[in-house]
């Protein structure tokens, strides 16, 4: 009888060891996950990039648009090419997305599962916050020279439901991340490509390129023109100002 | 090898290089083209030709038809050019929005119509405050295809419910303001529209000042909004709507109205025209639902209170009958009279449901989205349903096929009127 209670305490004992050492481990993906937000991006900041879609036979339909991200809960983005699209408008507060067409002239609800401009990008990748702010890291580990980090959505309102994140040692952000749905089914990859430094301390690809087995053979591309800090009034993200956002450029 | 596959290889290479240099040439782009500059301007330009088989056993293509050449198909064409431009200097834009439509149809009527839509000034004073005078269109109200709420705008056309919409002279004034907690933000927005023989006289049938104000909050993740409209300093109409995602894919929506002392005009059994003044209540409930498969369904229940019920419809279809075998003119100019008062609305019953289904990019068609919708009217069974195909597959350029089918009894609203089915097809290009 001694011998098993002797057994449980040893075995409670590793279990609250390891327990302990996955706590720690998951604290240092957490931490490790902000450290990749904020290389990403500064926590206020305006942005110009181009998205791409290419389909199998190589056309290609081009997007740019004008971006403001305030915190971990505020950004809206507006088009500024083509020229039928300049002045559409995507807020997102938190859980809630708002989809403004200058045509239209009122802003209407939308989720991030859906795309305002087609192809393999939705709105959730157009305007994906801070990791940090979405999800938490469950796993992490070690493989060649880079960390593979296992992010968990924190609530069901996110778009993907797990990530499988692969980190650079040297610049501490994602070189490719799978994007995976709550019954583990990959819906996309994004690959991060073309490091460049951006200013302020900004040190980070340049260059987002996704595929999906949903869609074989297309492929969309995201290009980072500039990403320059800068303080916003939170008003800006309100439904009042979605039909004026391209006016608030420098 | 054979140096002739070796050349052949070499213009490969060469291919592949060049193919290569070029799309890294796409991963760079020249941000500068893109800084703000004081002025805008952009055109639209439509066209878009429509096939309409007419109804020739309606009562209501008889009248429309009467002393004219009958026709079992109408072809009817339009062009439109739109300008907006704006011109932004310190903390004041103006902005202008122009529309000229030419319209053609086989009965050999032309048209020009040219209307200014939008020309206002408005001002930033903070980041808090906005002022805006002039011409301006606004629209309000959470609905799709129908917005009781839309107190300072016209209502949106249901064949093109994303259509620009010629606006009203008017001041408006916003105050908006950011918060943390349950109340998110919130904002108000006072208008006056003043309404005299030439300014705003499609507004109201008298001269007044209207005071609407409108106040939105984002409160627990809901859109809540109110409307209060004044006519002078009298009582016309209140108004409120929400929008809401029970769940990312889940959004519900409603609108509710109650107006003061409406003016009904009835026509009863005996063609005599009775005025009734009651309040009335409109409202509209709604929900958008997203689909795993990408299919987005929208489905709108309304209640226009100051429509006809089936029986009124019943006089009014009967009045067109008999007035058509009376010889005297005057009847049938009563009826028409009757009609271009009190029948111009789109919802001319009370109580309709709206159903459209939309699948984006099916067979992974890029930028093809094809629909389906209904509008049944509840009333009196009648409905017209049709189908869209919608292309943006090149830049600046939109591409539209549509097809409506309207049925029910001769004597209901849709099955009355004066064609049955419509193909249309639209181009819009961007410059």
């Amino acid at each position: 009888m001694k011998k098993l209670y002797t057994l449980i305490i040893i075995i409670l004992m590793i279990s609250s060891f390891s327990l302990l050492f996955s706590q720690e481990s998951i604290e240092a993906g957490n931490k490790l996950l902000k450290k990749i937000d904020r290389n990403l991006s500064p926590e206020s900041f305006e942005s110009l990039k181009k998205i791409i879609n290419i389909e199998p036979n190589g056309t290609k339909k081009e997007f740019v648009l004008y971006v403001l991200k305030k915190g971990n809960d505020k950004m809206v983005t507006t088009f500024l090419s083509p020229k039928s699209e300049v002045g559409r408008s995507t807020l997102r507060l938190d859980e809630n997305m708002w989809l403004y067409i200058p045509n239209v002239g009122k802003p209407m609800r939308i989720t991030s599962l859906q795309s305002v401009i087609g192809g393999i990008f939705n709105n959730s990748d157009i305007m994906q916050l801070d990791y940090t702010a979405e999800y938490n890291v469950i796993e992490i580990s070690d493989v060649g020279k880079e960390k593979l980090l296992i992010l968990k959505a924190k609530s069901f309102n996110v778009a993907y439901d797990k990530l499988k994140m692969w980190v650079s040692a040297k610049y501490t952000t994602p070189t490719k991340i799978e994007c995976y749905t709550a019954s583990g089914m990959l819906i996309k990859t994004l690959h991060f490509k073309e490091i460049k430094d951006f200013g302020n301390g900004i040190v980070r690809p340049s260059v987002l390129e996704t595929d999906s087995p949903l869609h074989k053979g297309y492929k969309a591309v995201m290009i980072y023109a500039n990403i320059s800090p800068r303080k916003i009034d939170d008003e800006v993200f309100t439904l009042n100002y979605m039909g004026k956002i391209k006016d608030l450029r420098k | 090898m054979d140096i002739k596959y070796l050349n052949k290889f070499k213009f490969l290479t060469i291919f592949l290089v060049l193919f290569n240099f070029a799309q890294a040439q796409d991963y760079s782009f020249d941000f500068e083209e893109f800084e703000k500059k004081p002025y805008e301007f952009f055109g639209i330009f439509q066209m878009q030709s429509d096939l309409t088989q007419m109804n020739n056993s309606s009562e209501l293509y008889k009248l429309s038809f009467l002393n004219k050449e009958k026709k079992d198909f109408l072809d009817s064409h339009f062009a439109s050019l739109q300008l907006k431009a704006s011109y932004e200097i310190s903390k004041f834009k103006l902005s202008t929005y122009l529309k000229n439509k030419i319209s053609y149809n086989t009965n050999n009527e032309f048209e020009n119509d040219f209307n200014i839509y939008e020309t206002f000034i408005n001002t930033d004073i903070s980041t808090n405050f906005d002022f805006q005078v002039g011409k301006k269109s606004v629209k309000w109200g959470k609905g799709y295809i129908w917005n009781p709420v839309s107190f300072v705008g016209r209502q949106k056309d249901i064949n093109d419910v994303d259509a620009g919409l010629e606006g009203f002279w008017m001041i408006k004034f916003d105050y908006v303001k950011s918060l943390s907690g349950i109340l998110q933000n919130f904002s108000i927005s006072p208008v006056i529209i003043p309404i005299t023989k030439d300014v705003n006289d499609d507004f109201s049938d008298k001269e007044n000042v209207s005071f609407i104000l409108n106040n939105y909050f984002l409160i627990a993740n809901t859109d809540f909004d109110t409307y209060l409209f004044y006519e002078d300093t009298k009582f016309k109409k209140f108004g409120v709507d929400f929008a809401r995602n029970i769940i990312p894919n889940w959004e519900i929506h409603a609108e509710y109205v109650f107006e003061k002392d409406v003016i009904q005009n009835i026509l009863n059994p005996n063609f005599v025209i009775n005025s009734k003044t009651e309040n009335s209540n409109n409202y509209l409930l709604g929900t958008r639902i997203l689909f795993k498969t990408n299919t987005t369904v929208i489905l709108e229940y309304l209640h226009n209170d100051v429509g006809l019920n089936k029986s009124q419809m019943n006089n009014f279809h009967r009045a067109i009958y008999l007035a058509l075998l009376s010889e005297p003119s005057t009847f049938i100019q009563k009826v028409k009279k009757y009609q271009t008062e009190n029948l111009t609305n789109q919802y001319l019953m009370k109580d309709y449901i709206y159903a459209k289904i939309s699948h984006p990019e099916p067979f992974d068609i890029l930028y093809f989205t094809p629909s389906i919708f209904a509008l049944h009217n509840l009333n009196d069974n009648s409905k017209m349903i049709g189908g869209e195909f919608n292309y943006s597959r090149f830049n600046n350029l939109n591409l539209k096929l549509r097809y409506n089918l309207l049925l029910g009894d001769l004597n209901s609203e849709f099955g009355g009127k004066t064609s049955s089915n419509k193909l249309s097809f639209r181009f819009d290009y961007t410059f």
